[in-house]
């Protein structure tokens, strides 16, 4: 057994699970009320789906947490015509 | 198409493809098990059953994996594809129980239900059969019992089934449509292609662990039989792609911003020619007498739109039967999805399309094919 190894395994955990559990804790606000504002689609009681995405925002939290304080909602995706046709129409 | 999300848009199909995905995965658990026990009666079952359900997750990751480059090799494949997510969910499942073990007695909510005892389903995990023995935490003695990171033979072979499970992990939980609407297409493709590195992750465990438990070469020669057909399936798929994007390549030059992309007759109808044009593919159909041209990236999953066909009037992705009206690009209400579309000109037979493309949801009139324009030089 490595004993430098063992030493800093439980110190990484412990980060994880507070990285995890402050993700946790956003999602039960995010997924009954603050999605909307990021989601439009997401409407309605859909307690599945809710539900569903959880284990998600307790990864993908910092994402939500930056566009609701930017109060931006779903992006568009940028490939190369979509760039093309904007400056276009520029 | 979804304008509300809802957690599983069910229909009879996905129900039947879920229900032939579950048995073809509990046959084989127990025809595993069952044959392996015959062979080796002294066999502990525990053990038995913790490679049954990682051998499971393996076979079921180079299925996952075949479908893609099949469906660009033959259309027929396309339905497996439909249902694909539901397939890698289940094979991150199989893989936790293979490391954690699965109880369904103590399940939260389940654990209530009395007669839930009567069915004792359950099997141990890899995580409390080899590291739940000493005084140290599972976790901690999983990575701190093997740390010859230096060495090939004796390289850590649970650490690259951790990264292998960590990727299933963070595909699995990011399958939902939510998902890739909010991290869009480009991102969630690129976070859902980690699979290569899981699975590369994953041979290397399947391997390593068997040259450090049993030796036994029968299973590093199929794993090695498995590489080379995933790796000659996605060679071939990617070649014929390639050729298919040659010909644009000597199109003729632009002139006023247009390109000579074909003649009307090579396309049938309701039906696409797949060019490259402004650095992208676009998909020009030919439907109703017309000829329109769109962006042939999807915006659901960047599915190909030109190998899709037009149904009820509408360009329909063969991938997952997303929907955008040839004349705007856009999704008939109440969808909002869009892409661009691009100006259509023909002359003769000929064929030309504007080499800059229009903002999605643009309105951009067909070419009308008039009587006699097939055909004719």
């Amino acid at each position: 057994m490595n004993s430098f190894a063992i030493a800093c395994i439980p110190h990484l955990m412990r980060v994880i699970s507070i990285y995890l559990t402050i993700g946790a804790i956003f999602s039960i606000p995010f997924v009954t009320f603050l999605i909307r504002f990021v989601d439009p689609s997401a409407r309605g009681l859909a307690i599945g789906f809710r539900l569903l995405i959880i284990p998600g925002v307790c990864i993908f939290w910092p994402l939500f947490v930056w566009r609701l304080i930017r109060r931006k909602q779903t992006p568009t995706e940028r490939n190369i015509h979509r760039l093309r046709a904007q400056q276009n129409a520029a | 198409m979804s304008v509300a999300y809802k957690s599983i848009q069910w229909n009879r199909f996905k129900i039947t493809y879920d229900i032939l995905l579950w048995v073809s995965i509990a046959l084989y658990i127990a025809l595993f098990t069952w044959s392996a026990h015959l062979m080796g009666p002294d066999l502990d079952m525990r053990g038995l059953q913790i490679r049954a359900y990682g051998s499971a997750a393996f076979l079921l990751l180079h299925v996952i994996l075949s479908i893609g480059p099949l469906c660009r090799l033959d259309r027929r494949f396309l339905p497996l594809l439909y249902n694909r997510r539901h397939m890698g969910v289940t094979m991150f499942l199989l893989g936790l129980v293979h490391v954690i073990g699965f109880n369904l007695a103590k399940i939260p909510l389940l654990d209530k239900i009395p007669s839930i005892n009567k069915f004792p389903l359950k099997t141990t995990g890899a995580l409390t059969w080899y590291h739940d023995f000493g005084n140290l935490d599972p976790i901690v003695s999983l990575f701190a019992g093997n740390t010859h990171y230096e060495s090939f033979i004796r390289f850590p072979f649970e650490s690259l089934g951790v990264i292998g499970l960590a990727i299933l992990f963070l595909m699995a939980i990011t399958s939902h449509d939510f998902w890739l609407a909010n991290l869009t297409a480009p991102i969630w493709k690129g976070l859902h292609m980690l699979v290569y590195v899981a699975y590369a992750a994953l041979v290397g465990h399947v391997v390593l662990g068997a040259i450090q438990t049993n030796r036994h070469p029968i299973l590093t020669i199929m794993v090695g039989l498995g590489l080379v057909w995933i790796t000659a399936i996605h060679l071939i798929a990617a070649l014929r792609e390639r050729k298919g994007d040659r010909p644009v390549a000597n199109a003729t030059p632009a002139v006023d911003n247009y390109v000579e992309i074909g003649s009307i007759s090579e396309i049938p109808d309701n039906r696409a020619k797949i060019v490259a044009v402004a650095g992208e593919r676009v998909a020009v159909f030919k439907y109703d007498g017309k000829v329109s041209a769109i962006s042939n990236v999807c915006q659901h999953q960047n599915g190909p739109l030109g190998e899709g066909k037009v149904i009820d009037g509408c360009i329909t992705c063969p991938w997952h039967g997303y929907q955008y009206l040839p004349e705007t690009g856009g999704s008939p209400p109440p969808f909002a999805e869009s892409v661009p579309t691009f100006n259509v000109r023909l002359e003769g037979d000929r064929i030309f399309i504007s080499t800059i493309p229009n903002p999605p949801g643009t309105q951009t009139p067909a070419a009308p094919i008039h009587p006699g324009m097939e055909g004719r030089a």
